[in-house]
Parts: C-alpha cells; structure tokens; sequence
C-alpha cells in the first residue's frame, strides 16, 4: 500500500518539474514545492521538540497555504 | 422490504449495492446533462466534433479503467463509489484519505482504514459542494479576487503545494521505496517538457502518469522487499509505523 502512494506521489513529484522548459518562470512550482516541503519538515520537527500534538492536525494545511502564498513574492521576484 | 434487505447484508456487501445503485444514478444525470441543454435551447448535434472526441474519450477510457485500479486499493471500496462519483481524485479525495488515515494513525485496506476513509471522503465531498454554492452565490463578489493577477501563482501552484507538504510526510519515511518512481518520473517530465518545449504537456500527462508511477513503484517495491533491501521480510516501514512504535514504546 505505501508503494502506491509513493507512486502518486513520484508522478506529482516529477508533474511541478513539467514547465522547466519555460526557464525559470517553469520552476516556480518547483521553488512553491520545496518552500512547501521545507515548512513540512520544520512542522515535523518543532513537532518531536515540543510534543505539542495541536502541530499534527495543522501542518498540512497551514504549510499548504504557506507554499501557495510564496508563490506570490517568488513570481514577483521571477517577473520582475 | 428494501430496508430488511439491505439489513441482511453485511456493510461491505451493501457498499457495493448502493455504491453501485448511485453510481449509475449519477452517471445517468451526468450524461443527461447535454442532451437536456439540447432539448431545452433548442440545439443541435454538430457530429464532426463528436467523431473527432471519440479519440480523446478512448484514451479517457483506458486512464479511468487503470485509475480505478490504483485509486480503489488506497480508498477502499466505499470512498471509491463516493469519490468517482464527485471527481477531483488525485488532487482532493485521495490526499484528503491519506491524510486522515496517517491523523487516524490507521493503514489503507484495513477495516477501520475503510472507515475513515469514507468519512473522510463524504466531509470532502460536502465541503467541495459547500463552498461550490458559496462560490456560485458569491460570483460576483469572489471574481476580482479569483482573476487577480497578483493572488493568480498562488491559486495556480495548488498541487505543488499539496503535493510538497505531503511528499515530505511519506518520502522521508520510505525513501527506499520513492528513489525509483521519484527518479523515474522526474525523467519523464523534465525530459517531455525540455524535448517539446510544451509546460502545458505535464497537465496532460499526469493522468496517465499516476497509474505508471503506482506500477513502477509495486515492482520496484516488491523487488527491494524480495532483495531484503527494506529490512527483514514482513518489516516494511508504512507511513504510520513510525508513529506506531512510537505509541508502542510509551505504552511499554
């Protein structure tokens, strides 16, 4: 069962990598993806630091929204 | 006499009943729908374009046939009737199963995996509607917003998101398993988008994509486990063992 979802998961991997081909205006779902995941893992780890479980219930979204709102600075930056 | 029916049963067994029985209502009232507008306004039926999308629908037909085949073992068999059913599988129902499974602290496949699985995808399904009303009601309101060019790359970079905060979660728990679809996909994609000079082709080629990379991970997978290189046969780290032998450990 973990390998199906890995293999979701590795299409959509390699799908933010799909416009790379347009420069870098192409890898700004490629910086949303890893500013998204980056926000995962600090969760993950003020989440074993502290033990608050509140963290767990929230992660996803909240770095969710985090990610989609960089986008925003970072198109800006890519722009111009 | 319907209900003493459906009472015999067992859960599983009504499942597919019903699951059956709605499904087939909706793709009644799906398909309906054209035919309805051309009844209603009076339209006609321009063949040409039928013929020229018969193409297109087979292809749609093999990619739902291999999605119901990778998505049905992840769901379970009530939150697949409910989620092909509503659509949005791989960027909303699915995530939302997974994640309520990894917060449940319960596997896919399992009788309470089946549970939450069902909740979770009917308390999607409810909101998606929700807010679709809400954003039909307030259309007027919401499309400045929505058409926004500042706010545009954060509406568009969705998935990424999602999908980034989810990748951390299960890759960095079964890296083993995610090296070789990860790879291989990366290829695939950066390799399509270079050699066409097309960023609109990954959109297209998701859909078929999903299902490769699911099978191409089952194999890979399976010949990692058989190599012993996961561990000791039957020690496959899941995405909730972690959490598990957490609870394990402060229980003992």
């Amino acid at each position: 069962m973990t390998a199906l979802f890995m293999g979701m998961i590795s299409a959509f991997l390699g799908y933010v990598f799909g416009g790379v081909c347009d420069g870098l205006q192409g890898f700004l779902p490629v910086f949303v993806f890893l500013i998204s995941a980056v926000l995962m893992a600090l969760c993950g780890i003020l989440l074993k630091v502290t033990k608050w479980k509140w963290i767990n219930d929230y992660a996803l979204p909240v770095c969710m929204i985090l990610g989609m709102l960089s986008a925003i600075p970072l198109n800006m930056w890519i722009v111009g | 006499m319907k209900g003493n029916f459906l009472k015999n049963n067992s859960y599983e067994e009504n499942t597919h009943i019903l699951g059956r029985i709605w499904a087939i209502a909706a793709a009644i009232l799906i398909l309906a729908y054209p035919f309805a507008c051309l009844l209603l306004f009076g339209g006609q039926i321009d063949w040409t374009i039928i013929v020229t999308g018969i193409g297109i629908v087979a292809m749609y037909w093999v990619v739902s046939v291999v999605e119901t085949f990778t998505y049905t073992p992840m769901l379970g068999s009530g939150a697949t009737y409910l989620s092909f059913v509503t659509g949005n599988l791989s960027n909303l129902k699915v995530p939302c199963a997974l994640n309520c499974m990894e917060q449940a602290e319960v596997k896919a496949g399992s009788e309470e995996g089946e549970v939450i699985s069902v909740i979770s995808t009917a308390v999607s399904s409810i909101v998606t509607m929700f807010i679709i009303i809400l954003g039909v009601i307030l259309i007027a309101f919401l499309t400045p917003v929505l058409q926004n060019p500042v706010l545009k790359p954060a509406f568009d970079n969705l998935l990424p998101a999602l999908f980034g905060s989810m990748a951390v979660v299960y890759i960095s728990k079964n890296w083993k398993i995610a090296v070789v679809p990860a790879t291989l996909m990366l290829v695939v994609f950066i390799t399509a988008s270079l050699a066409t000079g097309n960023s609109g082709l990954a959109g297209t080629l998701i859909g078929i994509m999903v299902p490769v990379g699911v099978i191409v991970s089952l194999v890979s997978a399976r010949f990692m486990y058989t190599k012993g290189w996961l561990g000791e046969r039957g020690d496959i780290p899941t995405a909730n063992s972690q959490t598990s032998n957490e609870n394990t450990t402060k229980e003992e």
